[in-house]
Formats: C-alpha cells, sequence, structure tokens
C-alpha cells in the first residue's frame, strides 16, 4: 500500500469518526484497556522477544503504564474535550462565546523501539479519544507486527481509525509527504531534525519529544540507601533505553564518596538477563548499534580517565552489565551525547547554583530530579531547571502519572503528550461567538463617523479607568454608541 | 569489554558436578565450575578432625535437623562430599531402583538400564574391595560375630588406589581429605582432568541464586565480598542435595515447583562401640572394612558397617559424662564400633526461613526408630558373641547421605527436576547431584549420583556428542584426549 493510500483511507475514517461521540469511541477505549489487560502476558512476551527487556519492565512500563493512562484518559476526556463556554466582554453584551476542540484530521505517529507499546498507545489514544484516524508508523526494530491489529480487531470505530504502516525511515517520510494533519514523533534529535525540515514547506504541525541527558541532583541531606537504590533505578531501568534515563548524576561533595560506594554495592546486586519470569533487573539492549554506542562511549571515557566500575557485554548476547562511570570529564562523549544504556556518571557539585549551571548547559531539556530533604530548597532548584520535568525526591516519576503533561525543552523537542495538554494536542480548537437574529447594527460596522470615533475613545477610557464614574462613562458611551450606529451616514 | 558466555556453568564439584564437568569439558564444552569451599592440595588437608570438620564442611561440620534429632554433615571443598567421605562405592540393586522407577515414572531406573553408566564411571576410578589383609581388630570382631550369627557380609568396596595399608599405613584421614591422593575424590580424579581439558574452577564462590532466561542463565553469588554474577548457555546444580534445593529455593522458585524441597532423606546412622578386654586398635589399618550382606537386613531396611574414627569424633559420639566418659575414650584402643545404617522412608522437607536460612525438617519417624532398633540389637548380638565387656550406645543419630529435594520425574507435582535433567517449565536449568534421588535407596549413594552425572551429560549433549559408554583407565584417557 503506498503512502497516499493510507492518507486516503485515513480521511475517509476521519469523516466517518465525525459521525461517532466521544463517548462511543471512549468505550471503545475502555474495551482496549480490558483486552490488554486480559492478554498482558501474550503481550509481555511479545514485548520481549522484540525488544529483550526484562518481564518486570515490559509489564510495568509497557503493559502497566498503558492501563494506567488509558484509565486517566477514559475519565479525563469528557471534561477536557467538552465544547467551553468563555465569558463574553461587556462590550459584546448579549452574545455567547464558546471553544470546540475539534479533530484535526489525520495524525501520522511515529514510534521509536524503546517503549514500542506504551509510547505507541498513549498518542493513539488520545489521538482516537479526539475524534482523529491514525496512522502509526513503528519502529522497524520493534514493529509488534500483528498486535494492536489484534487488540482493536473487533472494536469497529477504533479498527477502521487506526492503520498501521510498517517500514522504515523512507516509509516514514512517504507518509509525511502525503500530507497528515499532524506529526507526533518520538526518537532521535537527528531524526527529529529531519522531520521537521520535511514537514515546514507543508507546514504540517510536528510534536517532537526527542533524547534527553537527564540529570539527578542529589543534595547532602539525603538518605542514602534509598537515593542510590533511585539512581540505579533511574539510569538502568529498560536497560537505560529510556528518554528520561538519568544519564548524569551530581552529587553535593560531602555525600559523593559515600555515594559512590553505595551505588557501587548496590550495582553488583543487580542482575542481568532477558527471558526471564520477573526475577531479571536488567534487561537485553534492543539493537547492536545501541550496544555499540555504549561500549564506544565507555571505551572513549576510560581512554579520557574515567573510571568504570562493572560494564561489558555478555559475549553473543545483546546484555551489558551496568556500569558506573567516575572521574567524569566534560570532554567525554559521554557527557556530551545521551547514551542509551545502562550507564550512570556520577559527578560532584558544591553548591546549588554551579549544579543548576551544569545541568542548564547540557542542551538537552527533557526531565531532571532534585533530592532533598530541604523542599524549599528543592523546589527553588526545580524551578530553575531548563527542563519539562522535575521529580522531586524521586525520579522518572512524572511519567508514572498520566494527567501530568510529558514533553522536552530545546534539544529534547516541543510539544506535550499525555495529560490534558497532550489530548488537546489531538485537537484543533475552534473559537465560536453566537450573537442572535435581531435588527440592530454593531457600532464597530460602517459607517466610520467623527462622532462614532469620538464615542469609542469615550468608550475605551471608560474602558480603563477605574471606579463608578469611568464604569457610568463607558455605560453612557456604550448607549450612545449603539444608538448612533443605527443612523446612516448623513447625507447631504 | 567482553564478558565469558559459559557453555555450562555447574554450580558444585561433588559427587555429580566432577563427573558431569569432566565429560562435558571433554566434548568440547566451555564450563565453568563454581565452588563455595576452597581448593586444597593433597598435603595441605589439615590434619586434624577439628580443623577438618571447621575448613571442609558446611556449618563448621555439623548441621542439626529442626528437631535436632540428627546431625547432618556435608563437605564444602573443592570436590564437596567426596573429598570428606568414605568412597565406598556401590551399584544400586532393583529393590531401590524399581522403588525410583515407580515413584518417578522413569522406565530408565533398572540395574540393567543403569548399568552402562556405572560401567562408565567404574572405568574412570581405582576401585579396591578392602582385602583381609587390610583388617584391623575392629573388623574382625564384626567378621567373627556375623559368622556366629550365621549372617552374611561381605568387603567393602572402596574408590582408593594407594592407600598402603600393607606398608604400615594407618593414616586415618579419610574423612578430612586424603593427603595421599589415594581415595578417589572427585579433586583427585575427574576434576583435575576436566581442568586439563579446560574446565574452568572458581572456588570460594558461594553462589545465592539463577535467573533463567531464553537464551541462558545468570548465576549469581559472592566471592568473599565481591558480589559476582555468571553467564552461561545453560547451568547444572550441583551442590548437593540441601545445596541445590536452597539455590532453587532462594531464586524464588517454589511457588513453580511444588515438589521442591519435599522428599529429603538421610540414611540415619547410629553407632555403637563396644569395649574389648584386649586391645582391638579399630584405628590401625583400613577403619572400614566389612558390610552386612544379609538380604533380610536388606529387606528390613538397614544394614551394618564397621567403623571408626579419630578420638575428637569418638569424644563427641560416646555416651555419658565425666568420669563415664573419661574412662571409654582412656581405652579408645579398646573399643570397637559398628554402625547401622538406616534406609529411611519418612520423607523430611527443606525451607528457607524469612531470612533465607535452611531448614531441614527431618524426624526420626516411626519405621526409622523400629529399623534402627533391629539394627542395634544384632550389634549387641555381635558384642555379645565376642565378649565384649561393656556396650556403649552414641547418642546422636548423624545423616550422611543427603538426598532428595529436587526428585526427578515426569509430573511437576511430584517432582522438580524432568527425566531430561532439567528443571520443569526451565530447559537451560538442570540438576544434577543427590537431590535428585526420588527415594532413599539404603545403600551408599555416592557412586549413583556419579552414575546419574554420567547419563545427564549424555542427555544434555544429546546423541552425538554423547560420552562413551565405557571410557579407558584414567591417566591415558586424559593424556589421549588433551594431546
Ligand atoms: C562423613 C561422610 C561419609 C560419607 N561416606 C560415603 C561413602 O562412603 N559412600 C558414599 O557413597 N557416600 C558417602 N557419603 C555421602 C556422599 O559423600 C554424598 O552423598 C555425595 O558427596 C553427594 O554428592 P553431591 O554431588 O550430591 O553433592 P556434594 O558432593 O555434597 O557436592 C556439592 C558441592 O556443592 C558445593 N555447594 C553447595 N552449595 C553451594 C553454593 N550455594 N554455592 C557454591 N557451591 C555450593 C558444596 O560445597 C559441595 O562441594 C558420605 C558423606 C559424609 C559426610
Amino acid at each position: 500500500m503506498t503512502a497516499t493510500h493510507y492518507l486516503d483511507q485515513a480521511r475517509t475514517a476521519a469523516e466517518g469518526l465525525r459521525e461517532s461521540s466521544l463517548k462511543e469511541r471512549l468505550a471503545e477505549l475502555a474495551l482496549l484497556r480490558q483486552r490488554i489487560d486480559q492478554r498482558r502476558e501474550d503481550i509481555a512476551e511479545q514485548v520481549m522477544a522484540e525488544t529483550g527487556k526484562c518481564r518486570t519492565d515490559a509489564l510495568v512500563s509497557e503493559i502497566m503504564g498503558s492501563l494506567d493512562y488509558l484509565h486517566w484518559l477514559n475519565k479525563a476526556a469528557p471534561a477536557v474535550l467538552a465544547d467551553e463556554k468563555v465569558s463574553t466582554p461587556i462590550a459584546l453584551m448579549g452574545k455567547a462565546s464558546r471553544i470546540w476542540h475539534e479533530a484535526l484530521g489525520t495524525v501520522l505517529i511515529i514510534t521509536p523501539w524503546n517503549y514500542p507499546l506504551h509510547i505507541a498507545l498513549t498518542a493513539i489514544a488520545p489521538a482516537f479519544a479526539a475524534g482523529n484516524a491514525v496512522i502509526l508508523k513503528p519502529s522497524e526494530h520493534t514493529p509488534l507486527k500483528g498486535l494492536l491489529e489484534s487488540l482493536v480487531a473487533d472494536l469497529p470505530l477504533l479498527s477502521s481509525a487506526l492503520q498501521i504502516a510498517y517500514g522504515d525511515g523512507d516509509t516514514a517520510r512517504a507518509l509525511i509527504d502525503a500530507r497528515p494533519d499532524k506529526i507526533c514523533f518520538t526518537g532521535s534529535a537527528a531524526t527529529g531534525k529531519a522531520i521537521l525540515a520535511q514537514a515546514a514547506p507543508l507546514l504540517i504541525p510536528v510534536d517532537l519529544e526527542l533524547g534527553g541527558k537527564d540529570a539527578m541532583l542529589v543534595f547532602d541531606d539525603v538518605d542514602l540507601h534509598r537515593t542510590s537504590a533511585g539512581a540505579l533505578w533511574g539510569a538502568f531501568t529498560n536497560a537505560g533505553q529510556s528518554c528520561t534515563s538519568v544519564e548524569a548524576l551530581y552529587v553535593q561533595r560531602p555525600l559523593y564518596r559515600d555515594m559512590v560506594a553505595t551505588l557501587a554495592q548496590q550495582l553488583d546486586a543487580l542482575i542481568v538477563n532477558e527471558g526471564d519470569a520477573g526475577d531479571a533487573d536488567i534487561g537485553a539492549m534492543t539493537t547492536d548499534f545501541q550496544c555499540d554506542i555504549v561500549e564506544a562511549q565507555l571505551e572513549d571515557a576510560r581512554k579520557k580517565g574515567a573510571q568504570i566500575h562493572g560494564g561489558g557485554r555478555i559475549a553473543g548476547t545483546r546484555l551489558l552489565r551496568p556500569a558506573l562511570v567516575t572521574e567524569v570529564t566534560p570532554d567525554m562523549l559521554l557527557m556530551q551525547q545521551e547514551t542509551f544504556g545502562p550507564v550512570l556518571p556520577v559527578l560532584a557539585f558544591d553548591n546549588e547554583a554551579e549544579a543548576i549551571r551544569q545541568v542548564n548547559n547540557s542542551g538537552f531539556g527533557l526531565s531532571a530530579s532534585v533530592w532533598s530533604k530541604d523542599l524549599d530548597r528543592a523546589a527553588r532548584v526545580a524551578r530553575a531547571l531548563r527542563v519539562g520535568a522535575v521529580s522531586i525526591n524521586n525520579v522518572m516519576l512524572t511519567e508514572g502519572n498520566p494527567a501530568l503533561p510529558f514533553g522536552g525543552v530545546g534539544a529534547s523537542g516541543s510539544g506535550r503528550v499525555k495529560g490534558a495538554e497532550g489530548l488537546r494536542g489531538m485537537t484543533r480548537s475552534k473559537a465560536v461567538l453566537i450573537d442572535k437574529q435581531h435588527g440592530k447594527l454593531e457600532a464597530n460596522w460602517y459607517p466610520y463617523t467623527r462622532e462614532k470615533y469620538r464615542l469609542f475613545g469615550q468608550l475605551i477610557s471608560g474602558l480603563s479607568g477605574k471606579g463608578l464614574a469611568a464604569l457610568l462613562r463607558f455605560a453612557r458611551a456604550g448607549l450612545q454608541l449603539e444608538s448612533h450606529a443605527q443612523k446612516p451616514r448623513r447625507n447631504p | 569489554m567482553k564478558l565469558s558466555r559459559y557453555d555450562y556453568i555447574i554450580v558444585g564439584s561433588g559427587a555429580g558436578g566432577g563427573v558431569l564437568a569432566f565429560h562435558l569439558a571433554r566434548a568440547g564444552k566451555r564450563v565453568l565450575m563454581l565452588e563455595a569451599g576452597q581448593r586444597w592440595q593433597p598435603r595441605d588437608y589439615p590434619d586434624n578432625e577439628l580443623d577438618a570438620s571447621a575448613r571442609l564442611m558446611w556449618s563448621g561440620g555439623v548441621e542439626p535437623s529442626q528437631d535436632a534429632s540428627l546431625m547432618l554433615m556435608r563437605g564444602r571443598t573443592l570436590g564437596g562430599g567426596t573429598v570428606i567421605n568414605q568412597c565406598l562405592l556401590d551399584r544400586f540393586d532393583d529393590i531401590a531402583l524399581d522403588d525410583w522407577a515407580a515413584r518417578s515414572g522413569l522406565d530408565s531406573f533398572s540395574e540393567t538400564a543403569m548399568g552402562r553408566h556405572y560401567d562408565a564411571v567404574e572405568a574412570d576410578l581405582s576401585l579396591q574391595s578392602i582385602p583381609e589383609s587390610d583388617w584391623n581388630g575392629n573388623a574382625r570382631i564384626y567378621a567373627d560375630g556375623f559368622d556366629r550369627l550365621g549372617y552374611r557380609r561381605a568387603p567393602l568396596r572402596r574408590g582408593q588406589s594407594r592407600c598402603d595399608v600393607a606398608g604400615g599405613n594407618d593414616c586415618m584421614r579419610c574423612l578430612g581429605g586424603c593427603p595421599r591422593a589415594s581415595k578417589q575424590s572427585t579433586a583427585a580424579t575427574f576434576l583435575p582432568r576436566a581442568e586439563e581439558l579446560g574446565l574452568e574452577i572458581i572456588t570460594g564462590c558461594h553462589i545465592h541464586g539463577v535467573v533463567h532466561g531464553s537464551a541462558g542463565v545468570t548465576v549469581y553469588g559472592q566471592v568473599g565480598r565481591e558480589q559476582v554474577q555468571f553467564f552461561a548457555a545453560r547451568c547444572v546444580l550441583a551442590a548437593g542435595t540441601l545445596g541445590s534445593s536452597r539455590i532453587l529455593m532462594n531464586s524464588g522458585l517454589g511457588d513453580a515447583l511444588p515438589a521442591l524441597g519435599k522428599g529429603f532423606f538421610c540414611h540415619p546412622q547410629f553407632v555403637t562401640f563396644a569395649r574389648y578386654a584386649e586391645p582391638v586398635d579399630a584405628h590401625r589399618g583400613s577403619f572400614q572394612a566389612l558390610k552386612s550382606d544379609d538380604p533380610r537386613f536388606r529387606a528390613a531396611g538397614f544394614k551394618l558397617e564397621n567403623v571408626f574414627m579419630g578420638p575428637v569424633a569418638a569424644a563427641y559420639l560416646l555416651p555419658g559424662g565425666a568420669r563415664a566418659h573419661q574412662r571409654l575414650m582412656r581405652d579408645y584402643r579398646h573399643l570397637a564400633c559398628i554402625e547401622v545404617a538406616v534406609r529411611d522412608v519418612t520423607p523430611g522437607r527443606l525451607s528457607l526461613s524469612r531470612g533465607g536460612q535452611l531448614r531441614i525438617h527431618k524426624s526420626l519417624g516411626a519405621p526409622e526408630r523400629k529399623r534402627a532398633r533391629e539394627g542395634l540389637k544384632i550389634i549387641r548380638d555381635i558384642y555379645r558373641v565376642t565378649g565384649a565387656t561393656e556396650v556403649a550406645q552414641a547418642p546422636t543419630g548423624i545423616g550422611l547421605h543427603l538426598m532428595g529435594g529436587c526428585a526427578q520425574g515426569l509430573h511437576r507435582d511430584s517432582s522438580v527436576v524432568n527425566p531430561e535433567f532439567a528443571v520443569h517449565g526451565m530447559p537451560r536449568l538442570h540438576v544434577v547431584d543427590g537431590s535428585l534421588f526420588p527415594s532413599a535407596p539404603g545403600i551408599n549413594p555416592s557412586l549413583t549420583i556419579m552414575a546419574l552425572a554420567h547419563r545427564a551429560a549424555e542427555a544434555l549433549l544429546g546423541g552425538a556428542q554423547a560420552p562413551a559408554g565405557i571410557s579407558r583407565s584414567v591417566p591415558a584417557d586424559a593424556a589421549e584426549v588433551s594431546a
């Protein structure tokens, strides 16, 4: 099938969806949710087989995360998508104002290989709920072929609204050229730029969820054991292949040594394996090229003087043992580029301002976490960070709440998914103003006269003045304008 | 940085692990052995019983059952139980194997089907039956009593090559690591040969658990304080009855394996001393020489052997307090000793405490007590007819043959390991040691553990690379393969 076919079909489906109600669409999403729940072990198996994830990662972030999101969407969508009444200014007295949140039409969703189910579903579901037809182009590395199709098979609206176009970058480019109404892309910054460039002349709006080099800032008043455990999970969940993985851990100097020692000890206990039964901590990397990137960054760091605890690839597999890197310097690749693997560089900082500066200088700005007993300090630092999300005394937790928006700053992208903002992102707002049928002409309509001009001046002063006198002036000017407006230009 | 991925990791180096490692290495497999105990040179084994227990056994020597009615012993050293055992090597009879076949549903448990596996391991060992010339006073009393009472006896068959009893050696250090490398422990036989063939061994490595995956098994534990992790396409647990069950339970597999830790047996043994007016010198020469070979005993579920021990163990096992004990100890040279070993039928159970401590639930049931009583009565008869002046019964029972807990069989509800030696539902995880036993055979177990290891090697390697049915005599064989 060609890209044009996909788009033609999507446009037809989008037309069809206009006949459906939000309630009907949400009912199908509720069924989808049930189906995922019922088939979760199967789904986990397929996700594990394609990604190499350990079972717990597959279940918790892919399945539980998706179910959570669908649950939230079903509850929140009616309010978020409802027609809105907005107030009408006094100057427009007698009229009513509305905002309608309408479907965009066709949405192209391009997803990466790290969370093939979760990222796809958390884009498809709001797009569909809002009334869009969707074309999903999953990563060629983790297509999950047939899975979504089978999940929506007997849901009439969803199965007609959702098409999946399997393929690589060429497929994506062709689909973009066929002019969807919106593109939602999650993936690398390089591909994100290419997509934006391709979309620009076509004037297609693009949401970009790109990579990060997310920081974790730890002050010296924290619980060492919990904070270290959080750092390791944040750095190594999904084998570090999360855009919001902790990729730089900044520890206040007095705590630095102890924290490194604790991290090393906790790291040694992490079990690496794939195809497990829920008992491995870290699964395999999804692709060989990502293993190579991680290994090359570690090798580069080692050459430039870093100390590496752990690490290494198990021969003949894509299993990487997690690595803790100390003696890190800014010239190392792993401080400049996204690593996207189980590697945790640990750096020391002396004061708040320095730590904030270091984080804000990374160029990326997806998420961060701040750890301190002093919540005022934590909030102060959180506000100062140029990122899209901050967890305080926890890690990667904003993503745990589907009501919160998700998205980055700077090189980490723009646009938001999830939360009300993400749902609205699948709509365009239509402004509506309603007046009644009557014979009166509006004051601002023609003819323009000197008298009208003078009265408008008074009206404006009344509007911007304060107190009862101003209000009276406004009212009087208004009334005079109204009666004046009904008069035709005097003909000599 | 490349981390190794082995073809096989074997946890434990005793009767099961040692033999299996040799056959896998000989088939060209890359094998890593992980052993909690240390590696010793024969001449460095501790020369006294206390140190030997403390340094070569788990828990410093004995591990009591929950009700403390039995003291269990197991080796913790390179070579496992085979380093600290007496190395009496007997084949099982059909009485034992038929019971296994019935319980497991495997008809391959029979004298005929096991024959070629026994042949194969025996061919790689030096086996000697203790000749009458090596008897000491204790053996003579035993023989005399048996003959007078009309019971059948037989010489013990032992894995040994150069004990030189005739030349006057009476080191009596068999149970503390043989300093002469005469005893056929795996440390003296299969392991060095396997190492020549490329087996890698890490000693002092205590394994806590395994994680079974779709393409391999992660094995994790500790070397000293350091936490370690190893990877292999397959993992074989050969950590012994208590060790392998513990590793599986600690890996959280209890729910998936309802039979895990069940069916634990130990051949409870009770020794009885007797004092004679003349010196017996039971510590001289071969301190064990004879066993009962009487079908009536076999049918009744016990066997008798002459046995003796060094002064520390004697002090532990002799009854009485203060003076009575002291008197018996003073008469050490005048003591004879016979043990009854019971074929137990009341299954015990292994479990883990919340803190991960192994709990051994095993008490003497009515049948075991009855069997022990019958055996003890015959021992007393022997002492009576041979003119003992006093009989002294050891207060505690001991368990040296630890078996079961990961029974082999067809069904998950009654067994843990399938006929291919893989844990049910976990095709890459295997168990090859005494824990496979579906019941207590009433016969020395280690030769059969070795034979099962040979059979397991065949199962693991598949037809093409199956080890030869019978390999030729030992050193030549090893030399040839490594050449
Ligand atoms: C005093 C004594 C005398 C005996 N005499 C005889 C006899 O004459 N004839 C006979 O047939 N049997 C005898 N036995 C019994 C025999 O030695 C055992 O049945 C046999 O050794 C069991 O073999 P196995 O392979 O099951 O385990 P073992 O030989 O016990 O080997 C298990 C190995 O695994 C290691 N291990 C356990 N847990 C771990 C872990 N978590 N991590 C790493 N390594 C671990 C242990 O240290 C040990 O080295 C005797 C036993 C004792 C104690």
